[in-house]
């Protein structure tokens, strides 16, 4: 005999069935799922099955599932497209065929069927990193438009991988200008939007859509654009999101403005979007002149700023030291923070900062020592330091890389996150120094994640490797926990590392 | 002016066009809902007086509404007061039903409005289903939702008086079974 309730007893099923559905998020539904037995056996097979799908465009099998079962594709909330590379996607009544084979564009109706049933989609990834030969065509995205879903979140990632050189040029532009089509999407519920886009620049020249999907996108709160190799002529700075908190443009992005450095158009951006609190601009929009007159005074709300400059401006041109003792993150590039010597008085305001990451440039800081200098710096005035990342590649000998780690942990009291990429060479040609390392690293109780190195080919694709330290283990101390994963997504980490998606 | 009659024996005058806010009303009053009209009919027998359907709608014959208290009608009245006027849903088309879900914002008012303790929103709910008012029942389970959300399983259980009926063995294990394993 189950439980009873006086909530149960009262309200009827169908509503309770209309409240669930209403319950975005996968984490929500699930607490509500595990409150009693009965929530339980409705929650879970109605709604949370099938509330996240990650899957490649040429599992027709899948799709076909879908087509036959349309209820289910109105449990979808999350869906990633990818081009082929495998991922693990969660269908309890379903798994992914072992097919190989690439999308094969004249059979996506089925798909695109599908994706017209999927009228609760919030959150969508098309992750079509290389192949742009075999871009999707509109019938796909024909059907979601065709669902009328309201987007709350959008990742798109087009080319990124792709090679410079296009066998068929014409045919291919005449694809991405199909992809107009997204500009048809009903955008303005969406909050976070993400573009990261690759390919040749003849291509995307074509993409003249991406500026409709930003105007149309009014209520974002989060925007990342980025391009590879190539610029995109975009007049970012024109737009207005009232609402825009956290914005991070990719280095390479090509900034069309009335005057691409004007510091009037930057200053008026910032005064129309004082809710911003994450800031991340590419090194082409500082001057090259030393009195760039870009601060970023009129954004009384920021807490984190990615800085990269090419050297050009000193940080303490850019924030007055009463937003310096605001800001709690800061990442900043090697040639930066090298450049700061004779303009150390803005570190001594950083009074607050949680987080620092530096970033690997052009220029490789070759001594970890350096960076430590740097740090040092503001090292008493940053006590409450925890978490650092240090993406550079660090000195060849393993000596110098063991002691400098220490000497970094050392110096900061209250540091629980350390990562970067300085364990790549020790575990690959100085094992005995890397757990040596691992074994010191134990004796910092404060310290409660160690990330030595960003994962390149593993076979579980997470994009870093994650370690926790354990302490009772005398064999293996830095042991992979793919269970503390999430521990570690942008979210937690608040944009920490340059690059990595903080819209996503 | 209509005549609605509550379980407490109260009697609210409302103008027709507020009163058929309520699909279920709108019906009696037009004489198209049968099974509705079938249960006033007893309820009225029930009490004592007869009902025709001549009877029903602007005339001196209130229409019972046996589910419903005073204070929860005096309030499913305030709703459909200051929306009068504004479109009905366009009735059992799916679509309009989706999109009616897909949104999940609720304006100024209607947020001020619903802002009452958990046993009125409960009877509001229960009142805009019993009523057909699907707009204001939409308002009730929004609310609700958003209860839920960022909420562990403890703190819903609190909100809404559940008994907890799993063993914390049951517990862990479902958490497990249903853990995300998306690109691990």
């Amino acid at each position: 005999m189950e439980s009873t309730s006086e909530w149960r007893s009262r309200l009827p099923l169908e509503i309770l069935f209309t409240i669930v559905e209403l319950v975005d998020k996968r984490d929500d539904l699930l607490a509500f799922a595990l409150t009693c037995k009965l929530f339980c056996r409705i929650v879970i097979p109605t709604y949370l099955d099938y509330f996240r799908i990650s899957s490649k465009l040429n599992d027709m099998e899948l799709w076909d599932h879908f087509l036959q079962n349309p209820p289910l594709c109105r449990n979808i909330r999350e869906l990633k497209f990818t081009d082929g590379i495998p991922r693990v996607y969660r269908t309890p009544s379903f798994r992914k065929s072992s097919s190989g084979d690439f999308y094969n564009p004249t059979s996506d109706q089925n798909l695109r069927k599908a994706l017209h049933h999927m009228i609760n989609l919030r959150r969508a990834q098309f992750l079509w990193e290389s192949i742009l030969d075999a871009l999707p065509g509109t019938d796909i995205l024909d059907g979601l438009v065709d669902s009328e879903c309201r987007l709350e979140e959008l990742d798109l990632v087009l080319g990124l991988l792709h090679s410079v050189l296009l066998r068929d040029s014409e045919a291919l532009l005449s694809k991405v200008q199909k992809l107009q089509i997204w500009s048809k999407l009903d955008l303005t519920t969406l909050r976070k939007l993400s573009i990261r886009l690759g390919g040749p620049r003849p291509l995307l020249r074509e993409l003249t859509h991406i500026g409709t999907m930003l105007s149309n996108a009014r209520a974002l709160t989060h925007l990342n654009l980025m391009t590879e190799r190539t610029s995109y002529p975009l007049s970012i700075f024109d737009y207005t999101w009232p609402n825009l908190e956290n914005l991070s443009i990719g280095r390479t992005v090509h900034l069309m403005t009335t005057d691409t450095q004007d510091p009037l158009t930057l200053a008026n951006f910032f005064k129309r979007h004082p809710k911003l609190t994450t800031l991340s601009l590419p090194s082409n929009i500082y001057p090259r002149n030393s009195s760039p007159n870009i601060t970023l005074e009129n954004l009384p709300q920021l807490q984190s700023f990615a800085f990269d400059s090419s050297a050009r401006v000193p940080l303490g041109k850019l924030l007055s030291p009463a937003l310096a003792r605001k800001l709690q993150h800061l990442t900043i590039s090697e040639e930066d923070a090298l450049s700061e010597s004779s303009n150390m008085d803005i570190y001594r305001e950083l009074t607050s900062l949680r987080t620092c990451c530096i970033t690997s440039g052009p220029v490789f800081i070759t001594n970890y020592r350096t960076v430590h200098r740097i740090l040092e710096n503001f090292v008493g005035h940053i006590l409450n330091l925890e978490k650092l990342d240090i993406s550079t590649r660090g000195p060849r000998e393993h000596s110098k890389v063991y002691l400098d780690i220490l000497h970094l942990v050392q110096r900061f009291p209250k540091l629980t996150h350390l990562s970067g990429i300085w364990g790549n060479d020790l575990l690959h040609h100085g094992r005995p120094w890397y757990y040596t390392l691992s074994r010191e690293l134990c004796n910092f109780p404060q310290l409660k994640y160690v990330i030595p190195l960003p994962s390149v080919s593993l076979k579980d694709e997470k994009q870093f490797r994650v370690f926790q330290l354990v302490r009772d283990s005398s064999d293996l101390l830095l042991e992979y926990t793919p269970e503390k994963a999430q521990d570690y997504d942008t979210a937690t980490w608040g944009g920490f590392y340059k690059g990595m998606d903080t819209a996503s | 002016m209509v005549i609605l009659a509550t379980s407490d024996n109260e009697q609210f005058n409302v103008d027709k066009e507020v009163a058929e806010r309520s699909v279920l009303i709108k019906n009696m009053l037009e004489g198209e809902n049968p099974i509705a009209l079938a249960v006033a009919f007893v309820y009225m027998k029930l009490n004592g007086s007869f009902i025709r359907h001549e009877d029903v709608g602007e005339s001196d014959q209130s229409i019972p509404l046996p589910n419903i208290t005073s204070p929860v009608l005096k309030k499913v009245l305030e709703y459909c007061e200051h929306h009068r006027g504004e479109p009905l849903p366009s009735g059992d088309t799916d679509n309009a039903d989706d999109v009616r879900k897909r949104t999940t914002d609720i304006s100024e008012w209607d947020q001020k409005f619903i802002t009452v303790d958990q046993e009125m929103l409960f009877e509001i709910i229960l009142a805009a289903n019993y009523l057909d008012i699907k707009p204001l029942l939409d308002v009730g389970c929004k609310t609700v939702a958003n209860m839920i959300k960022g909420k562990t399983p403890e703190e819903i259980r609190k909100l809404f008086n559940i008994v907890n009926d799993f063993t914390p063995e049951e517990e862990a294990q479902i958490k497990k079974e249903n853990e995300w394993a998306e690109d691990r």
